[in-house]
């Protein structure tokens, strides 16, 4: 076994003037303070430390130079009082006392941190000098704020169900310890929303919500937070230049407002959750603050993470309250609509037997035939209770994605036509229901044409509530067959026209009629289904027309 | 009886008729009215019910504005049955103040019952 240590002592024969080089170029800064605290010897390491040239620069300096040159601050960011350094306290009688120092030098970014070990050289129960010795944990240090920020970060996003306020909260917390500025713009359907901005100083802020303000993002502007969104790609900027600004910026006085930010360096990160890109969070150092490089990516890509999960969630969450609020309403809604047929069999049912009990006494003939009407328009009412059910079952199947079993056979949608305007006719009494047209044949499910047709007549009843005329009009042209329901009514605002096939959709002018709103978007599916199409044309105030296109047969 | 009248308001057609036949067939003289508005009108002209029976969902003029309206006119004391398909119409009629309610489908029994009840209490203050 060679003995390399104790080789290597024996080949040493290094002088005293030998072993002042080693301690003078070792790596890690090395101080000596006399009794008095003054500084009496310094490495080359330890004059770099804190801005000087060379060891013998730094000890020629002013102790006033020298104080000026940095700041000294505590393991939280706090300025260290000068008698707190473990040199200091060594002199005082602490035996080995041990700290973790910042040193802010000026000009320079970001602290940079030391474990300071002080070791006191006695003669006696007198301190002769102390030895400071100095190992830079910057990194160690870093990454341990970092770590720190995250947790906080996760904590403050988790808490709280109010994105916007959450991310005001992450954008507070990540100003000033890992920027000077941070913003976060949030995508909507409008466009890009700024939802957070931080800066120390309210004057900025209120210069940054008025650029935001006047010149607000645009989506289609290469660069900044819009090109981040589109691309979801990371943009890190160690120096931002005039050339850069002056890009950027839409006019001169932007420019100047730009200018005034005093920005020098920035990290734009892309919100993603589940693959979709949810908005931009924005880091910015000013003159003498923060500086980002490509090795930040990692972490502040992680910060952008959380963010984002907090967001989706938000979303989610809101999303979620909404189906439950609409499905209530539905509920309530489609209760209603059934309780209604529902009364009109029972009352009818009920006094068709009244009068049957009456007609077993006298007045037989009158008391049978009003009997008959009963239960005639108990049979009316059974079968509009019937095709809301089947409306309510296609449209919930269509909704879980499923298509309908249809039963296809030759129709004769004239016939058709004539059939509904006759069941129709007797529920109003100010409506006349007319039919024109013919030779529209077709191959198609009858029923659910026919509950197609109910719908658009019903709501042509409906919606014209002074009476008037509706019109069915049949008919062909070479490559589908149509059928028009058009009425005289309330009409549907023009900004609504598409919306009134939504599920649950009412229009603004129409919102204390009864119905479920499902007949529309349900008929639109059905027809879709049948390999056709169902359109409408309005003008508000004079009435709608309803156009069905069936693929001839 | 036969010298009661009611005043039925309901939009729906099928249910108008119905209403109407059951209470006529027991010696009612039946006022039908398509909403509220129309209610108005007809107690404008001089028709004296002694109850109204109303929906609460209705174009126009809904039951919870007839009853409003009622309340701040000398039809104030006119007892009304709220008669309706709303899920929750217990709680809508007792935050109208409503003395009677009934939620649709109603047996006719039931329905004949209540508005005579409320008929009756007609002048009681």
């Amino acid at each position: 076994m060679p003995e390399p240590e104790s080789a290597g002592r024996r080949g040493w024969t290094g002088s005293a003037a030998d072993l002042e080089e080693v301690l003078r170029l070792t790596a890690d800064p090395i101080t000596v303070q006399a009794a008095d605290g003054r500084l009496v010897y310094a490495n080359e390491a330890a004059a770099r430390q804190v801005g000087f040239a060379s060891a013998v620069e730094f000890l020629a300096a002013p102790i006033d130079e020298i104080m000026s040159r940095y700041q000294l601050i505590d393991e939280d960011g706090r300025p260290l009082p000068i008698e707190d350094l473990p040199g200091r306290r060594a002199l005082r009688g602490e035996r080995e006392p041990e700290a973790v120092v910042g040193f802010r030098v000026r000009g320079d970014h970001g602290p940079r941190w030391s474990i300071v070990q002080a070791t006191p050289v006695v003669d006696g129960d007198e301190v002769r000098f102390v030895i400071n010795a100095f190992q830079d944990v910057t990194r160690l240090k870093r990454s341990e704020d970092r770590m720190r920020i995250l947790a906080d970060a996760g904590e403050l996003l988790a808490s709280s169900v109010d994105y916007q306020a959450a991310l005001q909260s992450l954008a507070d917390l990540v100003v000033p310890r890992l920027a000077d500025w941070c913003v976060v713009d949030v995508v909507e359907h409008s466009g890009l929303r700024r939802v957070a901005v931080a800066h120390p100083d309210p004057e900025m802020r209120r210069l940054a919500e008025e650029l935001e303000r006047r010149y607000p993002p645009d989506p289609e502007r290469a660069g900044g937070v819009a090109e981040v969104i589109r691309t979801g790609t990371t943009q890190i900027v160690p120096t931002i230049t005039d050339e850069m600004l002056a890009i950027a910026a839409h006019d001169d006085e932007h420019l100047g407002i730009l200018r005034s930010l005093r920005l020098r360096s920035a990290a734009i990160v892309p919100l993603v959750a589940r693959g979709e890109i949810l908005g931009g969070l924005t880091f910015a150092g000013s003159e003498n603050g923060h500086v980002y490089f490509e090795a930040d990516r990692p972490f502040l890509e992680d910060i952008a993470l959380r963010a984002a999960a907090a967001i989706d969630t938000a979303r989610l969450l809101h999303e979620a309250n909404e189906a439950i609020r609409l499905r209530d309403d539905f509920l309530a809604m489609a209760s209603h609509d059934m309780r209604t047929p529902l009364q009109a069999i029972l009352a009818n049912v009920q006094l068709a037997a009244r009068r049957l009990d009456r007609a077993a006494g006298q007045e037989a003939a009158s008391e049978m035939d009003r009997a008959r009407d009963n239960l005639v328009q108990a049979e009316r009412t059974t079968a509009r209770l019937g095709r809301l059910v089947g409306d309510l079952l296609d449209v919930a199947m269509l909704r879980s994605g499923h298509d309908l079993p249809m039963e296809l056979e030759g129709l004769d949608l004239a016939e058709l036509a004539g059939r509904v305007a006759e069941e129709h006719q007797p529920s109003s009494t100010r409506h006349r229901i007319v039919v024109g047209g013919s030779g529209a044949v077709v191959r198609s499910d009858r029923e659910r044409l026919q509950r197609v047709l109910d719908n658009l007549v019903e709501n042509a009843i409906k919606y014209s509530p002074d009476g008037g005329e509706i019109v069915i009009e049949v008919g062909s042209d070479a490559d589908a067959a149509t059928v028009v329901v058009r009425d005289h009514g309330m009409g549907i605002p023009a900004d609504e026209l598409e919306a009134v096939f939504e599920p649950y959709h009412r229009a603004s002018n129409a919102t204390t009629m009864r119905g479920i709103g499902l007949g529309l978007s349900g008929s639109r599916a059905v027809v879709h289904q049948l390999g056709g199409e169902l359109t409408v044309e309005s003008t508000e105030g004079s009435g709608s027309a309803f156009m069905m296109r069936l693929p001839r047969d | 009886m036969a010298n009661q009248s009611v005043l039925v308001v309901e939009d729906d057609p099928a249910l108008r008729q119905v209403y109407s036949d059951v209470l006529r067939d027991e010696g009612w003289t039946v006022h039908a009215a398509g909403d509220g508005a129309a209610a108005l009108e007809l107690l404008d002209t001089g028709v004296t019910p002694c109850v109204v029976v109303l929906d609460l969902r209705m174009p126009t003029m809904d039951g919870w504005t007839l009853v409003d309206r009622l309340r701040s006119s000398r039809w104030r004391t006119l007892p009304f049955v709220v008669l309706a398909a709303h899920y929750q119409v217990h709680e809508e009629a007792r935050r109208m103040g409503a003395r009677w309610w009934l939620q649709k489908p109603v047996p006719i029994d039931r329905f004949l019952h209540v508005v005579s009840e409320a008929c009756a209490s007609n002048g009681e203050g």
